[in-house]
């Protein structure tokens, strides 16, 4: 029996080619499409998998609410958290910190930027990674040793097993290898492959352990903060620990730290594999993602699906009248509906097997470029790869037996009586009232896929553009700004201005520097300050909303040199601290005095002027309240708007008067642009990855709809020969054909336009700062989709409607 | 064998009924060779669906071997004709994708046979009506004769008690007419009930027995030899 099935279904389907191509074809880009989305997914949940005990290794957070102010999290805590915890809760078994810095690190000729961590000597304990050379329990005990990964050791040293040499710090100290690491995998949260031992006279842990805390700092300030990991004795509950440790703070930081009032704190141990799914905690390495994205990535993938399963359910009822005879004959031979059920179930599933076959082949191949687009290291372990084969299984299946299910029972339903004696009828199998359900379904999920792609990429252009409220074109930032450099740099030719900052005023990373600011009457506000040049607000473009910004022509609006003398430079404030700061208007704010908590005679000092809310990150964190005002001796951060004519050239001379003006740092420059570009390389990706699942989805439906159309034209043969025999030109036919397609593409917009609408609308919200829902982005898509669609059936419709009506009228 | 007591057939649509058949009476004996006459629309291809347990009629008595199969359900119909009947059509209905063996076969696989006496039977179905020499042929391969040769071994290869041809040689030049009707002239002989519609007077007067239709109606039986 499963002999003379099989026999049909290979037979049928090669005297079909064009329509069997077609579906197999477009389910084989879904379940392209779906595969490697669930790849893209499995590797995003698999982050510090790599990890012996992951799942109970954690690393401490902690989080500030201000009153009436959103919770911000943070990945760094106190240093000095580590050494209490341990002596207070017996339920940790281990503890380590790392404190990151970013240096210069040479060996020979070979001299580059890094991160490196310097640990504490039990960090391989707690982050049990595996070692390929030396002792990891050892390592970092010797107070100037570094460990380093198999990577790090091949581009200093150009070999592995490396423990014995030396690597040059910041151009002033050596650390010695003690041990060599295999590489870690992309799916981690850690961004450095060098760990030096924090018992180092260079630590930066030891100048953390050795100083009291800063009297102007909050307990979770950015400059005094370390990453802590622990993990946890069995059984132990990390949910307890958190709150036990809320309960303990406040006896071990005793006032010593400066808050603004009514600021909560909570603390929460993250298992690591779970930090990559938390983008809310700031100060991480690496950038988590939003789960959400991994929600609406799953949906899209589902989707994609549907719609290639629609082209596959509406191509085989289209043309289930094609298999007429063969059902009227085998339920003649006594076949019954159950019998004909499983039989057309069975050929689903043939060329559902046949698609996954030619999906997986085609995933191999694209593997390599999303790896590359990504940075990871997705692979399919075919021989070993259980759950992958599992789930390719049950993806067979269920696709198989869902899609083809409506078919079968359309197919199964033809009466012998009807369909064996006179001639075959021309009608198409089902309903067609389906048919266009399905068409209408299918264009309904396309125009919603183009709008959101479209909107995706608009906030992302915006994050990278006008959302910023800054001018970033031709701009170079180098974290130095010593006078003579700058003087040097100031006279090329390719410059065309400099200002300086302490780093704090584009708002990077949405670090603050932070700052209490009593108004004048009275209220405290939590605020962050920068410290900014003279020309600083001109360099990028930034308009003053009420009064003026500083300028070189006025010196005055300098603090002043005396450390003594009571700190009243004028300040510029933003938007955001005109409100704060109890102003109903950024005119009202002109004028008007407010203090710092600066310096130990703070004094009030005069608003000069208001501009608007402005930082790199404008889109993803609301930017907070902000003073600025000039103080040169806190500049470290240089920024260079260049002319734009010989600009090459000009970057080529800026280091070497670097090595004639500066110290013996090493220098580097960067644009704005691709600090901005990388910064955002999470939502490019977003951006680019949903565009090219708009992309697959349409190619989708135009396959499904190419095939619906020459089914069509096919049915309609004789229609068309005598139509033309009686008079209809070519365009006459060409409207006929195209219109029936037309009209459930044209109704799919009033299905996808509200629910589009209301899912953007909520993922915009996420954004303190977004672009608006236009009316025209609603239309731009349905258009779109329409002419697409009449490409795709107006081209066969011309061939058709070419044909000479004679053709057609002997058709019967 | 068949015994049909006031037959009515009526199609409805939303604007018309048409009636098909008209309180048509008739008896069949087991190995009796019947053909069925009558101009076009009279209900003959009505007749032979209901013969066929096909469809049920609207109205009347239908015992086939005795059994009231006038209101039988879907699955009833189903397992009887599995079992009794076999059907031979004007336009052969032999299925493209399949060889002429796997054609024939499709009578057998299900019914429970086994493969090895599929096999078996359908070979000699084929070397019945001498067109085994094609078996691994596809019907577009054949002419119209063979197919419908192919055809007639697809309606006995299960061993039918009842075999409807519906103007079998409808689509066949006189030779190959003549070739089908003495293949089931010797069917009948065999013992195998026959009923046979057909235009062709000539061919009509092969058989035993004529049953003439006129708009729904049994208007006149003739005997051969009466």
């Amino acid at each position: 029996m499963f002999r003379n099935y099989l026999a049909a279904a290979f037979r049928n389907l090669v005297r079909n080619r064009l329509y069997a191509a077609i579906n197999i074809i477009g389910l084989a880009i879904g379940f392209a499409a779906v595969v490697l989305i669930a790849l893209f997914v499995r590797n995003e949940l698999s982050f510090e998998r790599f990890l012996p005990n992951a799942d109970h290794t954690y690393l401490l957070t902690a989080a500030a609410e201000p009153a009436g102010k959103p919770r911000a999290a943070s990945a760094i805590t106190p240093p000095e958290f580590a050494s209490w915890m341990k002596l207070d809760f017996p339920q940790i078994d281990q503890i380590t910190r790392v404190n990151q810095t970013w240096l210069g690190v040479r060996h020979g000729d070979v001299e580059i930027d890094e991160h490196f961590m310097w640990a504490d000597p039990n960090l391989f304990s707690v982050l049990q990674f595996p070692a390929l050379y030396g002792d990891l329990s050892t390592a970092l005990q010797q107070p100037e040793s570094v460990v380093l990964t198999q990577k790090q050791a091949r581009i200093f040293f150009g070999r592995d097993d490396v423990v014995g040499e030396t690597l040059e710090f910041g151009r002033s100290y050596s650390l010695r290898v003690t041990a060599v690491l295999k590489d870690l995998p992309p799916e981690t949260h850690l961004n450095s492959e060098i760990f030096a031992s924090g018992l180092s006279s260079h630590s930066g842990l030891r100048d953390l352990d050795s100083q009291p805390r800063c009297t102007d700092c909050t307990l979770l300030h950015p400059g005094w903060g370390v990453y802590t990991y622990l993990r946890l004795k069995p059984n132990a509950s990390p949910a307890e620990l958190d709150q036990a440790i809320a309960d303990d703070v406040p006896r071990h930081t005793n006032g010593d730290t400066k808050e603004a009032e009514g600021v909560k704190f909570s603390f929460a141990l993250v298992a690591l594999p779970k930090l990559h799914l938390r983008p809310d905690i700031n100060n991480a390495m690496n950038l988590a993602i939003d789960p959400t994205i991994i929600v609406a990535l799953c949906l899209v993938g589902v989707l994609i699906l549907v719609v290639a399963a629609i082209n596959f359910i509406n191509l085989m009822t289209a043309r289930a009248s094609r298999r007429a005879v063969e059902v009227g004959v085998r339920k003649v031979a006594g076949a019954g509906r159950r019998d004909l059920v499983a039989q057309f179930i069975g050929e689903s599933l043939l060329y559902v097997l046949f698609s996954m076959v030619a999906a997986l082949a085609l995933v191999e191949q694209l593997l390599p470029g999303l790896n590359a687009f990504l940075g990871r290291s997705i692979h399919i372990d075919w021989g070993h790869d259980v759950g992958f084969s599992l789930g390719i299984l049950a993806l067979i299946i269920i696709v198989g037996v869902l899609a083809g299910s409506y078919p079968a029972l359309v197919m199964s339903a033809f009466r012998p009586a009807g369909v064996l004696q006179g001639p075959l009828s021309s009608r198409s199998g089902g309903s067609g009232l389906i048919r266009q359900a399905l068409v209408l379904a299918q264009f309904a999920i396309l125009v919603s896929v183009i709008l959101a792609t479209g909107v995706i990429y608009r906030q992302t252009t915006y994050a990278l553009n006008e959302g910023m409220r800054l001018n970033k074109d031709l701009i170079y930032n180098s974290w130095n700004c010593k006078q003579a450099f700058r003087d040097a740099v100031a006279a090329l030719p390719g410059v065309k201005a400099i200002a300086c900052s302490n780093g704090y005023g584009l708002n990077y990373n949405g670090d603050k520097d932070d700052l209490t600011v009593t108004t004048s009457t009275g209220t405290q506000v939590a605020s962050s300050m920068a410290s900014v040049d003279f020309n600083f607000f001109q360099l990028f473009g930034v308009e003053p909303l009420a009064g003026r910004v500083f300028s070189l022509d006025r010196q005055g609006d300098k603090v002043s040199d005396d450390p003594k003398a009571p700190f009243q430079a004028p300040v510029v404030i933003n938007q955001t601290a005109a409100r704060q700061f109890g102003f109903s208007s950024p005119t009202e704010a002109i004028g008007k005095r407010i203090t710092l908590s600066l310096g130990d005679n703070p004094g009030p000092s005069e608003i000069i002027g208001v501009v608007p809310d402005f930082s790199v990150d404008a889109v993803r964190h609301a930017a907070p309240s902000t003073v600025y005002f000039v103080n040169p001796k806190w500049f470290g951060l240089m920024h260079m708007k260049m002319t734009g004519h010989d600009l090459p050239e000009t970057l080529a001379i800026i280091p070497k008067l670097w090595d004639r003006y500066g110290d013996n740092q090493q220098f580097d420059i960067y644009a704005l642009d691709w600090f901005v570009h990388d910064k955002f390389a999470d939502l490019t990706r977003q951006a680019t990855l949903f565009a090219i699942v708009a992309v697959v989805a349409l190619l989708i439906a135009c396959l499904g709809l190419f095939g619906l159309a020459a089914f069509t034209a096919e049915q309609r043969t004789k229609e068309i020969g005598i139509r033309k025999a009686m008079g209809a030109e070519r365009w006459d036919i060409v409207r006929l054909l195209v219109w029936s397609f037309t009209k459930p593409v044209l109704l799919a917009n009033l299905i996808a336009w509200p629910v589009s609408f209301w899912v953007m609308d909520r993922w915009l919200r996420g954004f303190p700062n977004h672009i608006e829902l236009a009316p025209w982005m609603f239309v731009a898509a349905g258009g779109v989709t329409l002419v697409i669609a009449w490409i795709t059936v107006g081209g066969h419709a011309f061939a058709v409607a070419s044909a000479k009506p004679v053709k057609a009228l002997r058709y019967e | 064998m068949l015994t049909l007591t006031k037959i009515c057939q009526s199609y409805r649509t939303e604007e018309v009924e048409t009636r098909a058949l008209d309180d048509v009476s008739l008896e069949i004996a087991v190995g009796e060779f019947v053909a069925i006459m009558g101009p076009s629309g009279c209900g003959k291809s009505t007749l032979l669906n209901i013969l066929g347990l096909l469809d049920s009629p609207t109205s009347g008595s239908y015992l086939f071997n005795g059994e009231e199969i006038a209101r039988y359900s879907e699955k009833q119909l189903t397992a009887l004709r599995r079992a009794m009947i076999g059907f031979v059509f004007q336009s052969f209905n032999l299925i493209e994708d399949l060889s002429v063996a796997e054609n024939v076969e499709v009578a057998l696989i299900y019914r429970g046979v086994a493969a090895s006496e599929r096999k078996r039977r359908v070979a000699a179905a084929l070397e019945r009506v001498n067109i085994g020499h094609r078996a691994k042929h596809l019907p577009q391969q054949l002419s119209g004769g063979q197919q419908q040769r192919v055809a007639i071994a697809r309606a006995l290869v299960s061993q039918p008690k009842l075999i409807l041809a519906d103007e079998p040689t409808g689509n066949l030049d006189t030779a190959n007419g003549d070739a089908v009707m003495g293949l089931l002239t010797e069917v009948a002989d065999s013992g195998t009930t026959v009923i046979m519609v057909t235009h062709s007077l000539a061919h009509a007067a092969l058989v035993k027995r004529t049953v003439k239709l006129l708009d729904g109606r049994v208007v006149s039986e003739t005997l051969m030899g009466i």
